[in-house]
Parts: structure tokens; C-alpha cells; sequence
């Protein structure tokens, strides 16, 4: 191995050019996504859950329940909620790798290292965005097939395009637990907020009358009202979608803020 | 934590899960008609029986099945049934005898004491009303055919399906990855909420229905038991996964609490004997899926926290771990007695019920100690025992040549730098800097202040005082950290990539980095580069980090520590590689336990000890800025004579041979050899740089 040696100054100085930086970008979500991929305890959940919860709820038993105090609508509730559902996994427990990178210190190695400043924030963003998209995707192909929503194709596909980069507020909260927390306590806390919010947003059941007020203090609450008003779905849209975003917006504007704050000092 | 402190600490979860069912037994009175109905009703202990019915039997399950796969993997097949059916058949069916007469007979006097002559039939629990009475001794009954299932399925796996044994590491697998994925909690809920979501037969407020009448099977218990038990049993066979939960007990618990609470406001604080709750389907599935993961919940909480907080021997612990086995199998008749007799006093439930449950035990701990007890056969198992944990690398072996290529001018440098953590002064006025071409070696003692230095350097920290340059500018702006390479202690890259991906990811951060097969080459991880990077060992890893280090050709390299871990030849190999980068004329900052590896590789030495600079030289410099020497000999001079003399520090005389250490080692030499003619054996010793090290930080301190 000493036969070789490193030569520094025979390559000319180039500077940091945009297409290397995007390059750098793009490495770390193709490693990024490839390590979940590789990560089966990561992977599996966030793809298979929604998909089988939905078979199951959605489809399967749906069929035996009867009528529903949704009305005749309910099943297009319920698929818009497993779409919800299947977008909210990925990105809180987004914030797991963050947590466990500040574990192994491998959040300080890349703050020392020249990595470009969010490269690591937006490649976790994509990794969650992708699976959330492939997760949906697979919601998205059992309704068809199953053929219990009366949706039109256009707006699946409106609800597909709203609910992928509503990945985005969701990881911001991911990311505010995995900035705060340890490898090991993140996905238990990730789960404490996770479990609730999916019950307690009214995603997919109806609320006990003295729970509906407080459904708006849930962004997944917001993210299927955005998708469900921007689809058109005037029966459930409770919500108007213009403020839904805002709200969402709000969410990533501050749980991002202060997970960015705190990621460029500790750990 | 070892084997026996987890036995510990599952002993006390089996002892807690026994005794919450003693306490479960003596709120029942306070809130519904069995053995009889008290005139103070409560919904607290109807909260208190709710929450504890909840886990503590598929808790109890858990550690059986833990309890059983050991017992049947240290002593044998034969071992274990004989066994089991000392400790728990024979309970079983000897208990029975005893204990079920006597509860039969008092709850009936309860029941007619409440009802008059009007009895109803009971929806569920105690009583001797069609099928066969099995009272509370039932968790025996289904223990026992649990065992029986276990031991069929075992062999039936082994010999038939899974010869191999691929189908059971299968089992294990999945068992880990939802313990590490922390959604075994929800996954292990998913069977007995498809079991209690279909069986409308029972009531849902107490979660699964109590099998305690009758012999024949009841399918939400074998399918809500059996899976704890079979978890339990894997939880063995993966007995490192029990670490998971004891880091995360508060939030398991924390989750237990609220899913609880969901479920209480789901279905009411008291129990619903029927209702319209139970048709809604929506409701029923929320209902029995935040019921049964709360029961998973509580389970790993319970044990995490055990883990955490029991797992020291105590002796107090270990008599009520002993006993809680005979108190929970000889309460039911006292507190159902007690009960019946308390139910119709004018006397509020919060003085009665902890009556209640202070003369119950009292009775039972009392009968434990002085008949139970001197009788009590049985010894505790000892758990196995994992050797694990890897040695550090073979003793250093000092390479050849040095190489030397230096020019002027930091391209690194600390200027009266200050860092304040707290109270604490981690680097005090310290000024450093290093050259192009130059290894610059950071020696302390833990504690000095190497870490915070390099810190400071990388723009990890920002100083409260002074200024730190790198490369022309402050580390903080990412252009000037655009050359800088880096290897940290006790960093994991991430553990899925493969060394030759994890080097063209950190390649990507550089303008002008080596190619990934030339780092590979350069760095001799040929061999390594497509495995999995959390496959490799310790030191495997810190040859892969080093490789990440320098693959953007780095102008200035940060080596903290590199070769902790590395065997005789893969550290040579890394010190090559710096002799290469210092000879491209790359600066290093190297911060070293082994003294050894400064003294070969080190241009300069910085010794920190409390934050501050307390030595900066070359090598040679340290060592002579500890300017003594060792003189050794055979001579028959008195100590005393010589200790007088000019230079000598001191003297001491061991077997004949007298050890002499001096500054001015050439005029005590001649005053030596002038002085005794027959002087044998002379030596002459430089003090090496651990010598120098030492005094320099003793000087400090």
C-alpha cells in the first residue's frame, strides 16, 4: 500500500463549484435513502404499515361495518386519512437518524467536515418524501383496486401531489425530536406524539364530540385538509386549505427553526 | 449488565405482576358485586383494577415464557419438565384443593349477603357457576398448556418444518428488528386486537376475558397469553434486546399512561356490562387497538424500568421476589373473606381498602416466613453469561525513518484562545499553531483540553476569548474548512454503507478529492471496501474513517486518536500514510495515548495539562527540557556519599546494583569511575517521552 502516494499539489485548485455542491447534495440522498433502504426495521414499517392497515380497515372490514356516521362518503374519508397516515410515518421518525447520527457523533464528524450547510437536513427531508410517495403510491393502487372510493382519477392524483412534499412540515417536527433526544429515546418519543396524533386528529374515525375542538392542534390534521380541500372533497373539508397550509407552513417554520438552530451548535 | 442482574430485575417484574394481582383482587368489592358489593363504592380502585388488569398477566406471561426457554436451554428437556411440574403442576392441582373451596364458598356467602335471595349470574370472575371452577389458579393451568403447546412446536419445528433452523432465526430476526424498531409494543398487539375485535362474547371494559371457568381453552386468552409467552420465550433467545427497553422505560410508561386514559375515556371509568360502544366499529377498533398496545406497553415499560432500577441484588427485594409466588396463590380466600365481611361497615373505601390489603398481607407474609418458607425448595437459575467487548490493539512497534518536509507559516493556529464550560476553564490562553508539512502531536492527560483544542480548530465550539484561524479564515465558514480533513474518536459512520460508498460520500464534500479506488489502495482497505461498514471491527472501522479523512486531500488533517484499536501491521500501515501526507507537505494535528506513536511520527510536541501549554518542542526537546538521566551500576559506593554530590537527584541501591539519576550524567559518570575502580556493568539511560510526559504534567497539576 505504500507504493502509492497522495499528490496535492499536482491537481490544479479548483473551487467548489454549484454543479459539485448540488452533487454533494444528491450523493448524500442517494446514501441517505439507500441506507434506510438497508435498514429493513426503517424501511418496512414505513412502506408496509399504511398499505396493510388500509387493506385491512379500509377494505377488508370496512366492507362488514355497515353504516358509518361518516355517511356515504366515509370510505373516501378513510382513504385520504391512510394517505395522511402513510405520509406522517417517514417524516416524524425522520428524526430518529438525526438522533441516532448525533449518538454515533456522526453529526459532529459532518458539521466538521466541509459538507455543504443542510445538505444532511434536506437529504433526511428527500429520504422521507420518497418513502412517503412509495408508501402513498401503494395506498393509492389497493383503493383502485379495491375500488371503494368514488374519488375522480384527478383528485387522487391532486391529493398525491399535496401529500408528498407535506412531508416536509411532518420531518421538521421529526426533526425537532431527533435534535433534542437520544438514539434511543427518539422513536419512543416519536411514538408518543405519533400514536396520539393519529387517533386524536380524527384521521380516520370519528371523534368523541369533546375532541373535535382540538383537532387543529395537529399538523396531520392540516395535511389532510389541505390535501382533501385542494382535491375538492367539499363534504369533508372542514377546514379551508389556504389556512391549512399556513398552518403548515407555521409548523416547519418553527420546529425547523429550532431544530436547525440547535443541530449547527450541539452534537 | 449481566446475565444475573437481569435475573434480578425480571424477578422483581414477576414479583410486581404477582402482587398488582393481589391488589387487582382487593379493589373488586369497591366497584362491583364480586365476592359482594360494598356499601363504599369507588371509581379510583375501579381505575386502579382497570389499569392494572391491563398487564399484569400478560406481563407475568412474558417473563414465563423468558423463564421457561431458559430453564429448558441450561438444564435439558428432562430437566425442565420434571421441573415445571414440581413448580407449577403440582401448585396447580394441590392449590387448587386448598385455596378453591374455601374462595367458592366465600364468595357465595358474598354474593348471598348482597343479593338476598336474588343471585344473578355472574357475567364473569369468581363463583362456582357452570364449568369447572379454576378460580385465580387458572394462570397455572394455561402456564402448564403453554408448556405443553412449547414443547410440541419445538420439536415439531426441529425435527420436521426446520432442520435447518432458518425458520427460527427468521423468528429471532423479526423479534429484533421490532425491538430495536420499538414497534413490537404495536405489533404484538395486532393478534388479540383482531381476537377481542371479533369476540363480542366479552365484556371489553375487562380487556381479556379471565379463562377462570372451565377447562377447555378460551381463544382470546391462549391467543393474548400465548403471544406473551412466545415473545417472552424469543425474548430469551435475543436476551440483548432487553437493553432497548430499560433506556426507554419512561416513555413506554409514559405511553401506557395515555393510551390508558384514551381507552378509560373510551369506554368509562366504570365497568360497562353492555352498551352501544361495542357495535360501533370504529370505536371497538380504536378502542381494542389502544387496549392492546397499552398492554405491550405497559409490559416493556414495567420490565425497562425494572432493568433500570432492580437490577442490584437487594435483600429485601429478593424475600418479597420469593414470597410474592405463595402470596398470590394463597390470597384469594382472605381477601375475599375480608371483603365480604367489610362490605356492609358505614366506613369509607379509602380506610377500608388499605385495611384490607395490610391484614392480608400481613396474614400471608407471616405464614410465608414461618411455614412457607423453611419448607421453600428451589434455587434460583443462573442466566448465561456474554463475553463481549473486543481488546485493545498489540503494543506499539516504533516504525523507521521519519520523514521531514516542512515550510514556514501556520495553517492552523490558536491565538490566546479561552473556553469556559460552566465553572470549568477547559482551555485557558492557549496559543498553537501548526505548519505546512508539519505533525503536530497534542499530548494531556483526560482532561487537559486536547478535545475542546481540536474543537475549537474544527469550529465545533467558538472561543470566548482569542482567535482561531484555519486556513486563513475562521473555521466556522465553510470555505476555509473546504481542505480540512478529520477523524474524531468514537464516531459511527453510518453502519448500512459499504467503506467504498461512506468514502465517495465524503469524497462529494471536497473541490479535489482522490479517487475512491485510490483512497482504497492508499489506505490498504481493498479488503474491507464492500462490506458492510457495521460488520467490521474496531479497528477495521478507524482504517475506514482515516480513508474518509483524507480522501478530499486534505491540507490539514485532524487525526484524533486514529489507531486505537489497530493490530502491529494495519497501524504501520496508517503511520506510512502520514509519512506520505507530511511529505506532500500536508499539516497534522494528532492527538495520541501512545507516547510511542508521537515519538515517531511528532515534528513537535504540545503538552496540555489543565488547559493550558505546559511544554511545545520537538521531541528531542522534550526530552531534554527533562533533562535527567538514569545512571545504573554495580559498585560497592555507600549511597550516602554519592547523594551528596553535585547533579544528583537521587539514589537508590537495589541487589548491588546502585540507580543513580542526575542532570550533569557525564561528571557524576567520571566522579563514579574515579571513585571505585572495580565499577561494573555502567548505563547510561536517556529519559524517553513518557518520562518526560509525566514529569511535565506532574508539574502542572
Amino acid at each position: 500500500m505504500a507504493t502509492t502516494t497522495i499528490e496535492l499539489d499536482a491537481v490544479p485548485e479548483a473551487p467548489m463549484s454549484l454543479i459539485k455542491v448540488l452533487q454533494a447534495y444528491l450523493l448524500e440522498v442517494k446514501y441517505d435513502t439507500l441506507h434506510g433502504l438497508r435498514t429493513p426495521a426503517l424501511a418496512v414499517p414505513f412502506l408496509v404499515i399504511p398499505v396493510v392497515v388500509y387493506t385491512l380497515f379500509g377494505v377488508i372490514m370496512a366492507g362488514e361495518s355497515g353504516t358509518s356516521e361518516l355517511g356515504p362518503g366515509a370510505a373516501n374519508y378513510v382513504f385520504a386519512g391512510m394517505c395522511t397516515f402513510a405520509v406522517l410515518m417517514p417524516g416524524i421518525f425522520s428524526g430518529v437518524g438525526i438522533a441516532l447520527e448525533r449518538d454515533g457523533k456522526l453529526h459532529k464528524l459532518k458539521r466538521a467536515l466541509p459538507m455543504p450547510a443542510g445538505a444532511n437536513l434536506v437529504s433526511k427531508m428527500a429520504m422521507a418524501m420518497i418513502f412517503a410517495a412509495a408508501a402513498l403510491t401503494l395506498v393509492v393502487i389497493v383503493a383502485l383496486i379495491a375500488g371503494r372510493i368514488t374519488l375522480s382519477g384527478t383528485q387522487v392524483l391532486i391529493m398525491w401531489i399535496v401529500l408528498v412534499p407535506g412531508s416536509i412540515p411532518i420531518c421538521a417536527i421529526g426533526f425537532f425530536i431527533g435534535a433534542f433526544t437520544s438514539g434511543s429515546a427518539s422513536p419512543a418519543f416519536s411514538n408518543l406524539l405519533f400514536l396520539p396524533m393519529m387517533w386524536l386528529s380524527g384521521m380516520f374515525i370519528p371523534l368523541p364530540e369533546f375532541l373535535r375542538p382540538w383537532v387543529v392542534i395537529w399538523p396531520s390534521f392540516h395535511l389532510q385538509q389541505l390535501a382533501l380541500g385542494a382535491a375538492g372533497v367539499s363534504e369533508f373539508s372542514f377546514f379551508p386549505p389556504q389556512m391549512a397550509a399556513g398552518v403548515l407552513v407555521g409548523f416547519t417554520v418553527l420546529f425547523g427553526g429550532i431544530a436547525i438552530h440547535r443541530l449547527a451548535r450541539v452534537g | 449488565m449481566t446475565s444475573n442482574n437481569r435475573l434480578h430485575a425480571l424477578d422483581a417484574v414477576r414479583a410486581f405482576a404477582l402482587l398488582a394481582g393481589i391488589v387487582l383482587h382487593a379493589t373488586m368489592s369497591f366497584f362491583i358485586f364480586i365476592p359482594a358489593q360494598d356499601v363504599s363504592q369507588s371509581t379510583t380502585l375501579a381505575v386502579t383494577f382497570y389499569a392494572i388488569h391491563i398487564f399484569r398477566m400478560s406481563t407475568f406471561y412474558v417473563i414465563a415464557g423468558f423463564f421457561a426457554h431458559m430453564v429448558l436451554e441450561r438444564r435439558g428437556l428432562r430437566a425442565f419438565v420434571k421441573d415445571r411440574a414440581k413448580r407449577i403442576l403440582v401448585p396447580l392441582i394441590g392449590g387448587w384443593l386448598v385455596v378453591a373451596p374455601p374462595t367458592i364458598a366465600v364468595t357465595i356467602w358474598g354474593l348471598s349477603r348482597t343479593f338476598g335471595g336474588n343471585m344473578p349470574a355472574p357475567p364473569e370472575g369468581g363463583g362456582g357457576f357452570g364449568g369447572f371452577p379454576l378460580t385465580h389458579l387458572w394462570f397455572l393451568y394455561y402456564l402448564c398448556i403453554f408448556y405443553v403447546l412449547a414443547l410440541l412446536l419445538r420439536a415439531f419445528f426441529a425435527k420436521a418444518i426446520d432442520r435447518s433452523g432458518r425458520l427460527r432465526a427468521a423468528a429471532d430476526w423479526l423479534v429484533r428488528v421490532a425491538v430495536s424498531a420499538h414497534v413490537a409494543p404495536v405489533l404484538l398487539a395486532v393478534p388479540l386486537a383482531v381476537v377481542l375485535y371479533f369476540n363480542k362474547a366479552g365484556l371489553l371494559w375487562f380487556g381479556i376475558p379471565t379463562p377462570d371457568m372451565g377447562l377447555a381453552p378460551k381463544l382470546p386468552a391462549i391467543v393474548g397469553f400465548g403471544t406473551a409467552f412466545v415473545f417472552g420465550w424469543f425474548l430469551h433467545r435475543n436476551v440483548e434486546l432487553l437493553g432497548r427497553w430499560q433506556g426507554t422505560w419512561h416513555v413506554n410508561l409514559g405511553v401506557a399512561v395515555g393510551l390508558t386514559a384514551v381507552c378509560l375515556s373510551l369506554i368509562g371509568l366504570a365497568p360497562v356490562m353492555t352498551g352501544t360502544f361495542v357495535d360501533a366499529p370504529w370505536r371497538r377498533l380504536a378502542y381494542v387497538a389502544c387496549y392492546t398496545a397499552a398492554i405491550w406497553f405497559w409490559t416493556s415499560g414495567l420490565i425497562g424500568a425494572a432493568l433500570r432500577f432492580c437490577s442490584n441484588e437487594s435483600p429485601e427485594r429478593r424475600y418479597l421476589a420469593d414470597s410474592s409466588y405463595w402470596l398470590y396463590l394463597a390470597h384469594l380466600p382472605i381477601v375475599f373473606f375480608l371483603q365480604v365481611v367489610a362490605a356492609p361497615l358505614p366506613v369509607h373505601w379509602a380506610i377500608k381498602f388499605p385495611l384490607l390489603l395490610g391484614i392480608t398481607l400481613t396474614v400471608l407474609l407471616v405464614s410465608y416466613h414461618y411455614v412457607v418458607r423453611p419448607t421453600f425448595i428451589g434455587a434460583l437459575l443462573n442466566g448465561r453469561k456474554y463475553p463481549r467487548g473486543q481488546g485493545l490493539g498489540a503494543p506499539v512497534t516504533p516504525g523507521p525513518d521519519k520523514p521531514r518536509g516542512r515550510s514556514l507559516g501556520p495553517v492552523a493556529e490558536l491565538t490566546n484562545v479561552t473556553k469556559r464550560f460552566d465553572t470549568t476553564l477547559a482551555v485557558d490562553s492557549l496559543s498553537l499553531g501548526v505548519a505546512r508539512g508539519e505533525l503536530l502531536a497534542v499530548l494531556g492527560p483526560n482532561g487537559a483540553g486536547k478535545s475542546t483544542a481540536i474543537s475549537l480548530w474544527l469550529g465545533l465550539l467558538e472561543p470566548d476569548a482569542g482567535t482561531v484561524r484555519v486556513l486563513g479564515g475562521s473555521p466556522l465558514d465553510v470555505e476555509n474548512r473546504r481542505d480540512v480533513g478529520v477523524m474524531l474518536q468514537d464516531v459511527n459512520l453510518a453502519p448500512e454503507l459499504k467503506p467504498r460508498e461512506l468514502i465517495e460520500l465524503t469524497a462529494g464534500y471536497y473541490p479535489n478529492p482522490l479517487g475512491v479506488d485510490e483512497v482504497i489502495a492508499l489506505t490498504g482497505t481493498e479488503a474491507l471496501a464492500d462490506k458492510r461498514y457495521s460488520k467490521l471491527s474496531g479497528g477495521q472501522k478507524r482504517q475506514v474513517q482515516f480513508a474518509a479523512a483524507i480522501c478530499g486531500r486534505p491540507k490539514l488533517l485532524f487525526l484524533d486518536e486514529p489507531t486505537v484499536g489497530l493490530d502491529v501491521e494495519a497501524r504501520k500501515a496508517m503511520w506510512q500514510a502520514i509519512r506520505s501526507l507530511l511529505a506532500q507537505g500536508t499539516a497534522i494535528v494528532l492527538t495520541t495515548h501512545y507516547l510511542e506513536e508521537a515519538e515517531t511520527l511528532a515534528d513537535r510536541v504540545a503538552v496540555l495539562a489543565k488547559g493550558r501549554l505546559v511544554a511545545l518542542g520537538t521531541v528531542d526537546e522534550m526530552r531534554s527540557l527533562v533533562a535527567r538521566k538514569r545512571i545504573s551500576c554495580a559498585s560497592v559506593l555507600g549511597i550516602d556519599d554519592i547523594k551528596g554530590w553535585p547533579g544528583v537527584v537521587d539514589v537508590s541501591r537495589e541487589s548491588g546494583t546502585v540507580h543513580v539519576t542526575a542532570f550533569d550524567a557525564e561528571g557524576v559518570v567520571r566522579r563514579l569511575l574515579a571513585a571505585d575502580h572495580g565499577l561494573k556493568n555502567l548505563e547510561v539511560q536517556q529519559a524517553s517521552l513518557t518520562e518526560a510526559f509525566t514529569e511535565l504534567t506532574k508539574e502542572a497539576a
